[in-house]
């Protein structure tokens, strides 16, 4: 694999949520900083990468961004497992897209590693008068099952790059205190060769680095 | 167009449309997916100026709602109904912007009920055998792609599901779309998936040098009706019988996802 070392390391994003709640638009204003307006809808899974910098390292983020329809919803799961981060997006003027977070939070967790970290958002804040979830309301659920939380708007791009590097943040702090067994790919965190204990064997295609 | 219409209903089999019952089937108003219809129509070919310039999104939420008003009288796949899933929306353009509202509405029908029901129950049985279908249709034409492509995790699930559920209408252009529909009518819709295949063999070069080919991807390269039809011929005569075969029946016959479970069968 690559001897000149572009990242330190890699770390798996899945975005999951109910459909039509910004989604695809929050990965497009991370990746590329912009928002379209006009744009067809997910089908299955589509992908975006980003690097990012925590704490003076090169993080790759290989984001999944799924479909939120139920019919999708057998793909969506066989991508949990291989994400150590988890967005969870909701839509501030649809209060049905709210009422269904149990939902998939159960299936996150069902699927998911355990140490995924889940950052809860409620996107379209810039949507201000037709409001349906307060901001209170969502910050209760995320405190009641231990997520982050934070208001997004993909249009305005406010809080977007915030969601994505806080939950960069929280994993790396995870992997600096060995919560992760990082030799195992399949947890969603890649270790750039030049960072990996010498004992190891360097980095082989195991067939697992997806992208 | 119109000559385009015409051919399209004789291949489908569409010999009469009725505008009472259409009519008919839009009085009664707003179905049970009728929300679900809503949420998808203005993101349907949403970048598309000509399609938009000729479709308008009232005319898309009419037929895919009369169309769930439809099939409540009509089941064709054992138990599973046929609703509304994400993917009809896209499969709905191309007729709409093909034909009148009332042909494409009975096109559309019929095509859903006899071409490939079972992309369209609520698992998508018949797009999973087509992934899987392309997946062992790709080892046998081109291994070292194959490989190349698992080694990054990537089957066709991952890379082909729109693809496959939209019969491709979901690259651009339109005007590519109808062209390679010209052909699915005319001989299959199973043919498809080797059109998918055919697309990946004209960027092979560039996906076996890419160290990220999902990059490539993400977004399959614009439509070239012509070289992939050419193409999807030539891979057909290579397609063992007993695979073509299920290939041939997976968008209708649900016995083909048992037949598919056999591991191995082929390789």
């Amino acid at each position: 694999m690559s001897t000149n070392y572009t990242y330190d390391y890699i770390i798996k994003y899945i975005i999951i949520g109910d459909t039509g709640v910004g989604k695809s638009c929050l990965l497009l204003q991370f990746t590329d900083r912009r928002f379209q307006p006009a744009h067809d809808l997910t089908i299955g899974v589509e992908f975006g990468a980003r690097f990012v910098d925590v704490e003076g390292k090169k993080i790759k983020l290989q984001i999944w961004d799924t479909a939120g329809q139920e019919s999708f919803r057998s793909i969506t799961r066989s991508y949990y497992r291989g994400a150590a981060g988890a967005l969870l997006v909701y839509d501030i003027t649809r209060r049905e897209t709210f009422d269904h977070l149990l939902i998939w939070l159960e299936d996150a967790r069902q699927h998911s590693n355990s140490n995924t970290t889940i950052m809860l958002i409620g996107n379209k804040s810039d949507l201000e008068s037709k409001r349906a979830v307060s901001y209170a309301e969502g910050e209760a659920f995320a405190q009641q099952h231990g997520l982050f939380f934070m208001e997004t708007s993909a249009k305005t791009a406010d809080n977007v790059e915030e969601s994505f590097v806080d939950t960069a943040k929280d994993i790396y702090e995870k992997i600096k205190q060995g919560v992760f067994d990082v030799s195992n790919e399949s947890n969603g965190i890649k270790v750039g060769g030049h960072l990996q204990p010498k004992t190891l064997p360097l980095n082989t295609d195991n067939g697992n680095n997806c992208c | 167009t119109s000559l385009r219409s015409k051919i399209w209903k004789h291949f489908l089999g569409v010999y009469h449309v009725s505008a009472n019952e259409y009519v008919h089937l839009i009085k009664k108003g707003k179905s049970c997916v009728y929300d679900k219809v809503r949420n998808d129509t203005f993101r349907t070919l949403a970048t598309d100026k000509k399609f938009l310039e000729r479709v308008n999104e009232e005319m898309l939420i009419r037929v895919l709602n009369a169309l769930a008003w439809k099939m409540k009288s009509f089941s064709t796949c054992g138990n599973q109904p046929i609703t509304y899933v994400q993917g009809m929306n896209v499969l709905a353009a191309p007729f709409l912007f093909t034909m009148s509202e009332i042909d494409a509405f009975f096109s559309f029908a019929t095509f859903i009920q006899t071409c490939c029901p079972l992309y369209v129950t609520p698992t998508l049985q018949g797009v999973h055998c087509g992934l899987k279908l392309l997946d062992q249709c790709l080892q046998i034409l081109d291994p070292k792609l194959f490989n190349y492509l698992k080694s990054k995790n990537l089957t066709a699930e991952i890379y082909a599901l729109s693809s496959v559920l939209t019969l491709c209408a979901c690259t651009p252009p339109l005007e590519q779309v109808l062209k390679l529909w010209d052909f699915l009518f005319a001989y299959g819709v199973h043919l498809n998936i080797l059109c998918v295949i055919a697309q990946l063999i004209l960027i092979r070069d560039q996906l076996l040098e890419a160290q990220s080919p999902m990059k490539l991807l993400r977004t399959m390269p614009e439509l070239n009706a012509k070289s992939v039809i050419s193409l999807t011929v030539q891979l057909v005569q290579q397609i063992p019988d007993k695979l073509y075969d299920l290939l041939v029946r997976h968008p209708f016959d649900s016995s083909v996802e048992n037949a598919l479970k056999k591991k191995n069968q082929f390789t």
